[in-house]
């Protein structure tokens, strides 16, 4: 990215550290004069951000030019409302916090404090009406690292060198936080932990009353996180639940729980179940339609946390604080600032919620109309196995049925008899009934028990897309299992008619082990 | 302190942007180009912040040199 640095300090050091971007920095003259010249690096065509970094301490020192202040607060909105694809960076005051005038200087209308007050009321306004105005808290910084730490006050005399070696770093640090934001790398879903991530304690172990988590304690840091994750969520961030926890019990203390500040609505969706976190958040991703490179991963669990990092590499995986009472801010300073930097938040984005969880319930919507659709049939399955009574009704679906065939291999009724009295061989039919009526014989596999093959599997197409073939299946895994096979093959032959069948063995969890013209796969059983 | 003269030289390199050989352990600032003024001042940043030492105001402008550098980092 092209970023133009101005200001009335010394920042070529900074421009080494940013060597990933092209940086153009002006001299300690620049200040105000780039902003209105057409010609300077700022309104290049190729600048894509100009950082405004004006050194707090001579702009307020005694008999400084406050005054100067105005004017380049001007020259700030000027500019960047005549360059709205430029990202805007200006900065507030770090300077010495006590002046000569010492408790008096808050009384003055043009001392330190007020001034200092007065350009942070400007950048609160030019970030609020443009969007394109960024806001870099250098006295935030100071506040966390210390001021004494960051500037470096023989340089300044040297050569207007303000910043000491770790200010520039802590400067190049956050102007690539910045970056970031306005580059919208910011992740999408935060996916949370609930047991000692959320509140204190294994909820079905200690009970709604036994976990920490209110105002007081241990429990106040839990619910000041709540907060902060709450505070993330009204910024546009989808927020999931993935847990190994009773449904049950979850649903009650999101829904009940006095010292819950996220409830159930908050939530995309609330999965909870005892199934691997790993394939529950790649499912969810899937359900969302969003990229697992959308996703960050909350879990106090070094286990789980391992176990989604090297599953699925394009999950955020933050790790987590060692003490609980440094959650809430960890979260702030870590998660949000790393993976969810935003430059601006939409009316848009505080509706994402809203939005992903109706999307959601229809994917879930069309699942359950299946589902209760077939559970509505009350379907009853018998299987018979090599029953020879049987036989023409056998040998006829072998003869009759094209569609759901998985290799459409014919067979007389000699054929199927021979197969019966085998003894390394079975026939498995198959028998259909439903509140409408009874089908009667409607579907067949032909196995190979000694060699563990699934040599046909067929179904007539009236039932078709009723599950009834996944439950063949599962009787012939029980047979195949009971000769000692830890694992099936079966294969597919495709023909002109017999689509409907070729993605049978891909579903029930067959592993391709050949395509040469027929499809080959196998599938361990247990 | 004992002093490493070829980590100030590759100290050097990496602060003045220089090629490797266009700065040696007799150099002075007046032979290397990329040594201006605003370099020095990086160069004795870095060395305060490498080698955990305050140089005074006063001598920066007095160590214009690898051996100046390095004495000073010797008797300090």
């Amino acid at each position: 990215m092209r970023i133009v640095l101005v200001s009335n300090s010394t920042m070529q050091p900074l421009a080494g550290l940013l060597k990933e971007h092209d940086v153009v920095v002006g001299g300690v003259a620049d200040l105000l004069g780039w902003l209105i010249d057409p010609t300077a690096p700022p309104s290049d065509p190729l600048t894509e951000m100009v950082v405004v970094c004006p050194d707090g301490d001579s702009l307020l020192a005694p008999l400084g030019s406050v005054d100067l202040l105005d004017e380049l607060g001007d020259r700030v909105e000027a500019f960047a409302r005549d360059h709205p694809s430029v990202r805007v960076v200006v900065s507030t005051l770090l300077a010495p916090w006590r002046s000569a005038a010492s408790f008096a200087d808050a009384a003055e209308p043009r001392g330190r404090f007020a001034s200092r007050a007065s350009w942070d009321t400007t950048l609160a306004r030019l970030a609020a009406e443009l969007g394109n105005v960024s806001v870099l808290d250098v006295r935030g910084l100071a506040e966390e690292h210390g001021r004494a730490t960051l500037v470096n006050d023989s340089y300044w005399y040297l050569g207007r060198i303000r910043w000491s070696t770790v200010g520039f770093q802590v400067l190049a640090d956050e102007l690539r936080r910045i970056v970031a934001a306005t580059r919208s790398a910011a992740r999408k879903v935060l996916v949370l932990d609930l047991d000692n991530t959320l509140w204190g304690g294994v909820i079905g172990e200690d009970g709604m009353s036994g976990i920490a988590l209110g105002e007081e304690g241990s429990g106040k840091c839990f619910r000041d996180f709540q907060r902060q994750v709450l505070a993330l969520k009204e910024t546009g961030v989808l927020l999931a639940v993935v847990s190994k926890n009773d449904p049950a019990i979850v649903a009650e203390v999101l829904e009940e729980h006095p010292g819950m500040v996220l409830r159930t609505g908050d939530f995309v969706e609330v999965d909870a179940g005892w199934t691997n976190k790993a394939d529950r958040i790649a499912e969810m991703a899937s359900r969302l339609d969003l990229g697992l490179d959308s996703f960050v991963f909350v879990d106090d669990n070094p286990v789980e946390r391992d176990l989604v990092r090297s599953t699925l590499p394009d999950v955020a995986v933050p790790d987590f604080p060692t003490r609980i009472d440094q959650l809430p801010s960890w979260f702030v300073d870590t998660v949000v600032t790393d993976w969810f930097p935003r430059s601006v938040v939409l009316d848009e984005d505080r509706a994402k919620t809203l939005q992903y969880q109706a999307r959601g319930e229809r994917r879930r919507a069309e699942a359950a109309d299946m589902e209760s659709f077939l559970a509505s049939l009350d379907i009853r399955l018998s299987f018979r196995v090599d029953d020879a009574s049987l036989v023409p009704r056998l040998a006829q679906l072998t003869q009759k049925t094209n569609q759901f065939n998985l290799t459409t291999e014919r067979m007389t009724p000699a054929e199927i008899q021979q197969l019966i009295s085998s003894p390394d061989h079975s026939v498995v039919a198959c028998d259909y009934a439903d509140r409408f009526g009874d089908e009667g014989t409607i579907g067949l596999a032909i196995i190979d028990l000694a060699r563990g093959e699934l040599q046909n599997l067929l179904l007539s197409c009236r039932v078709l897309g009723r599950g009834v073939e996944d439950a063949l299946l599962a009787e012939v895994a029980v047979l195949v299992a009971a000769r000692g096979h830890r694992r099936i093959t079966g294969r597919f032959v495709p023909t002109s008619r017999n689509s409907v069948a070729s993605s049978f063995l891909d579903r029930a969890g067959f592993r391709l082990l050949d395509n040469n013209g027929a499809l080959v796969g196998e599938k361990e059983i247990l | 302190m004992s002093v490493d003269v070829n980590a100030i030289l590759e100290l050097m390199v990496a602060e003045l942007d220089l090629d490797e050989g266009e700065i040696e352990p007799t150099s002075t600032m007046d032979e290397v180009e990329n040594w201006d003024s605003l370099g020095h001042l990086r160069v004795c940043m870095a060395l305060e912040a490498a080698h955990g030492v305050k140089i005074p105001m006063e001598k920066v402008p007095e160590l214009v040199s690898v051996p100046a550098i390095v004495a000073f980092l010797e008797n300090t």
